[in-house]
């Protein structure tokens, strides 16, 4: 029956394209658009398939603020140094990425405090790479360590939610010298929120340094990330809410390929119903001539199929040029610098959407060509 | 054989044939004649399974056709009968060739075998040379003379021909029907329906029908 079918269909193939043409034309650009904006929602979140199954090294940050009573530094000022009796730190949702607080104390004209402990995430798996941008030089007093250390001050709840135990070995990275530190997150004198101390940070106040945390035993980020906005990190102009806005984005972009995977295919089945506007004297005299239905049914069901898979193949070559300029757009809309990767997944996806919708259409196609009959065809032709 | 069995057809209210019974046996040349809408081409048309009877029953060769399935009655179309109409049902964007090649798709019959068959079946009424061109191009007596071709392409047993002369001038209404004569003389069942009495000379058998019934049956006339 395919020999049949296809031999037929080469005969067949000149008057169809004549009649069909500007709607595969049409279909091919739609089925490319589709694709494009598939893979460019599923490349909003950069790595979100990864980022949601296993942690990823994306984009994840929180503010880290002195607690809502201003006791970034409790003591003293006395002869130009800082006593710090309570360092501690608790996150606020009100500052954004990259805030600055400065305070001072005493009568000191000297500033003695540094900036917001702002962590920014980097995940590669789990917990690894918090980024700690602007670290902020303490005293000795401030940990009892000499000059140089750093306190990152992690809240109880957020370590927690990060999975992050006391006696949990932390590992801080430097982006830009390339030497880790470990320290142990622990918790000292009862106070909550606490301590990694680190030593020989090349950073400084003011400084923009980044570094990466890592932990040995931490959850993935999809069970983190509901768990940090359940204590507060609404989404808002961090990297939160940016993420919050992409993912948002993602799915309605998603819902939007869908739809238009959806119009390319009413296009084709619009096809098929122009062939059997068009070619319904034919068929009847192919019924005539003795061709069965399904051969019939499956000489214009190859077409379109073969139509689709040209389409697609077009629709795949223009996704990978488009895909500069998805991501100029993607650049433009939210700030990023976004590396689309057409992944496997959304090349196929719309190609199994539509093979579904063609053999839905093919059972429904063949009882329309059933329904032509033969006697009708020799009233219209007469 | 074909065994006609007490076979009625109705179009709504309309009955236009009425337990028809007939027998046309094996190699004979039989015209069906009758006033416009005595039911000779309803009659035609159910023998060629391209209608369904109301009532009754076709067997051809002993088989009845009345439970056949569509794959069924198509094998009887593709391969039982041939089919030449009054309006010739070419497909007019098609070559010659190409008009004569799909029935032997659908028969299945091999590319490599197509092309002699074809040419063959044109050499017999005459238009070889006229195989790469355009059916649209062809005057009408070369068009019916191409579906004479067509419907001898799958070595048919029985020529079902529907005013095949209807559209031509005496001149090409002589080729035809000594195409078909010819064709009789070879072993074909002809069936062939005619409101011109004057083509009746070419039959062997005359059926005259009218308002749907037979009303005369004549052999060698």
């Amino acid at each position: 029956m395919i020999s049949k079918i296809l031999d037929l269909a080469g005969a067949e193939f000149k008057s169809i394209v004549k009649q069909s043409l500007l709607f595969l034309v049409i279909c091919g650009l739609v089925l490319s658009a589709a694709i494009g904006v598939f893979s460019f929602s599923v490349n909003l979140v950069p790595n979100y398939a990864t980022f949601l199954n296993q942690g990823v090294d994306n984009g994840f940050d929180f503010n880290v603020y002195p607690d809502d009573e201003k006791m970034f530094f409790k003591g003293s000022a006395v002869a130009g140094q800082s006593y710090v009796t309570a360092p501690f730190i608790t996150y606020s949702t009100t500052l954004h990425y990259r805030d600055a607080i400065y305070e001072t104390y005493g009568a000191s004209t000297e500033i003695l405090s540094g900036r917001a402990y702002i962590f920014k995430e980097t995940l590669p798996r789990v917990f690894q790479g918090v980024r700690v941008v602007k670290g902020t030089l303490w005293s000795t007093e401030d940990n009892g360590k000499p000059d140089g250390y750093f306190n990152i001050f992690l809240r109880d709840t957020v370590a927690e939610c990060l999975g992050i135990r006391v006696g949990d070995t932390l590992t801080i990275w430097s982006g830009s010298t390339q030497y880790a530190v470990k320290g142990i997150y622990e918790s000292r004198e009862g106070i909550p929120a606490f301590v990694m101390s680190y030593q020989a940070c090349v950073s400084r106040a003011g400084n923009d340094i980044w570094y990466y945390l890592e932990a040995d035993n931490a959850e993935k980020m999809i069970n983190v990330y509901p768990k940090l906005r359940s204590i507060g990190f609404e989404l808002g102009g961090t990297m939160f809410a940016e993420m919050g806005l992409m993912i948002s984005a993602r799915y309605l972009l998603i819902v939007l390929s869908a739809m238009v995977v959806f119009a390319a295919f009413m296009i084709l089945n619009n096809i098929l119903s122009i062939i059997l506007y068009y070619r319904h004297q034919f068929i009847a005299k192919l019924k005539l001539l003795g061709a069965e239905t399904s051969v019939v049914a499956g000489l214009y069901f190859s077409f379109v199929t073969i139509s689709f898979v040209l389409a697609y193949t077009i629709a795949v070559v223009l996704s990978f040029v488009m895909k500069l300029y998805y991501e100029n757009i993607a650049s433009a809309l939210f700030g990023f610098n976004f590396v689309i990767d057409i992944k496997w997944y959304t090349l196929v996806c719309p190609f199994f959407i539509g093979a579904a919708i063609l053999a839905v259409r093919f059972i429904r196609f063949k009882k329309k060509v059933s329904g032509v009959r033969i006697l009708d065809f020799m009233r219209d032709e007469q | 054989m074909i065994e006609i069995e007490d076979l009625s057809k109705n179009f709504g209210a309309f009955r236009a044939l009425s337990e028809i019974n007939l027998k046309i046996e094996k190699g004979e040349f039989t015209a069906l004649v009758g006033d416009s809408g005595s039911g000779k081409s309803t009659l035609l048309n159910l023998i060629g399974q391209i209608d369904e009877p109301t009532e009754g029953d076709i067997l051809i060769d002993g088989v009845s056709t009345v439970k056949m399935s569509e794959k069924e009655k198509s094998k009887l179309r593709n391969g039982k009968f041939g089919f030449v109409f009054q309006a010739f049902y070419l497909e007019s964007g098609y070559s010659v060739y190409k008009n004569l090649e799909i029935p032997l798709i659908i028969k299945g019959v091999p590319k490599k075998e197509r092309t002699d068959i074809i040419k063959n079946a044109l050499n017999s009424v005459g238009m070889e040379t006229k195989l790469r061109l355009t059916a649209a191009v062809l005057s009408g007596g070369e068009k019916q003379r191409v579906a004479i071709a067509r419907a001898l392409t799958c070595d048919p047993e029985i020529i079902l021909a529907d005013e095949p002369c209807g559209n031509l001038d005496s001149k090409n209404s002589k080729i035809v029907l000594d195409l078909l004569r010819d064709l009789h003389k070879k072993g074909k069942t002809i069936i062939m329906v005619t409101h011109n009495l004057t083509h009746t000379k070419y039959a062997g058998r005359v059926i005259r029908l009218s308002d749907g019934a037979v009303v005369n049956d004549i052999k060698n006339p």
